[in-house]
């Protein structure tokens, strides 16, 4: 069963999804459901295994096209209604041990392509307000199952966090007439310290206010407020500075970096936002050494107040020295 | 680093798995690509 409830403390909906809990846990390689099926052997999610990528709905969806009535009545202060959205599931490769890093650029070209195709599709969507694509990458980070893949979540509310995020940039727009992101990417690229990597369209930097050791920003250099704005060049430059934060992770500490990602485009709730909307992608890596993690403990969970042990500038120092070295001017 | 094909064409399938679930396959025009950065020539597909 699945619903949404509301949380009138917080003003944010809960997804209750019930059925997520029988979801495939950690299937021994020989049975992962992501690889193509072979002839004979048991059914998987791809029945084809000719393909670049693939994307299909989500078997365990946390939001659904046709979701259930809720199980509880709504109250005037505890408001119910139902999961309606769509979860989606992208396979990069039908190789069960590709490693991101080590794919060709081409493939990145394939994947923004897509992700470019989905947001058009489901943001089209009445129900749709906000389409968030995101990789959850390592068992650290609770990944399930090993190969590659991405997820995407088309919710029928813009989410807490980004709704914050607009409201601040919607606000600064308002007193300034300019985009609150076009002003923090000035701002870092003339401190140019916490820059990680950039080409002609992108930038990849610890921004200033970090809340993860090796959080990595990648903001759109042009005020481009989703894929929708992005012409030819620009999903090469996206799909070029992805790969090298990738590499510049996978090289950092000499093991696959896990990181959840996520990527954050203008709402499709039209509204009346695209001045102060600004396309970008922000990287969540847990391991803040080599072999310690950061954990979400009182400070972080219970009062939402990050402690970061490190400082952006010097983290940002050893990506932008780490593999591949590229030229940050 | 940069890729040196030309525009890549994206060709989609939809189909739909026993329990109604839409499945898309993406397939591109097939190319090379050169990464200058390793100055080596990979070949996809």
């Amino acid at each position: 069963m699945s619903e949404l409830r509301w949380n009138p403390l917080k003003r944010e909906w809960v997804i209750i999804a019930t059925h997520r809990q029988d979801r495939t846990f950690k299937p021994p390689e020989d049975y992962c459901p992501l690889c193509p099926t072979e002839e004979g052997g048991f059914p998987t999610e791809v029945p084809q295994k000719d393909y670049d990528i693939v994307v299909f709905d989500n078997k365990f969806p946390s939001l659904q096209n046709e979701p259930p009535v809720p199980a509880v009545s709504s109250t005037d202060l505890y408001k119910v209604r139902p999961a309606e959205g769509i979860c989606e599931v992208v396979l990069f490769t039908s190789e069960h041990d590709g490693i991101m890093s080590e794919m060709p650029l081409s493939r990145f070209l394939k994947m923004v392509k897509v992700w470019r195709d989905r947001y058009q599709e489901l943001g089209a969507k009445d129900f749709i307000d906000y389409v968030y694509i995101f990789e959850n990458k390592g068992e650290e980070v609770g990944v399930t199952l090993e190969h590659p893949h991405g997820q995407i979540y088309a919710y029928p509310f813009v989410p807490p966090f980004v709704r914050k995020k607009q409201n601040s940039s919607k606000e600064h727009f308002e007193e300034t007439s300019r985009c609150l992101f076009c002003d923090i990417l000035s701002e870092e690229l003339e401190r140019g310290e916490r820059i990680v990597a950039q080409n002609d369209s992108f930038v990849a930097f610890i921004p200033f206010f970090a809340r993860y050791s090796y959080e990595v920003n990648i903001f759109a250099r042009k005020h481009l407020t989703s894929f929708s704005d992005f012409d030819e060049k620009e999903e090469k430059d996206l799909a070029h500075i992805l790969k090298i934060v990738i590499m510049k992770y996978d090289n950092l500490f000499d093991f696959i970096f896990p990181y959840i990602m996520g990527i954050h485009q203008q709402p499709t709730n039209e509204e009346d936002d695209k001045e102060y909307s600004h396309f970008h992608i922000e990287f969540f890596p847990p391991y803040r050494t080599k072999d310690k993690l950061k954990y979400l403990a009182g400070s972080e969970a219970g009062a939402g107040t990050f402690i970061n042990g490190s400082y952006a500038e010097i983290k940002a120092k050893k990506l932008r020295k780490t593999e591949p070295i590229i030229d940050q001017n | 680093m940069e890729i040196k094909k030309e525009k890549l064409k994206l060709n989609k399938e939809v189909n739909y798995k026993e329990d109604g679930r839409k499945i898309i396959y993406y397939n591109f025009t097939d190319g090379k690509e050169v990464i200058a950065d390793k100055g080596e020539e990979k070949e996809e597909k």
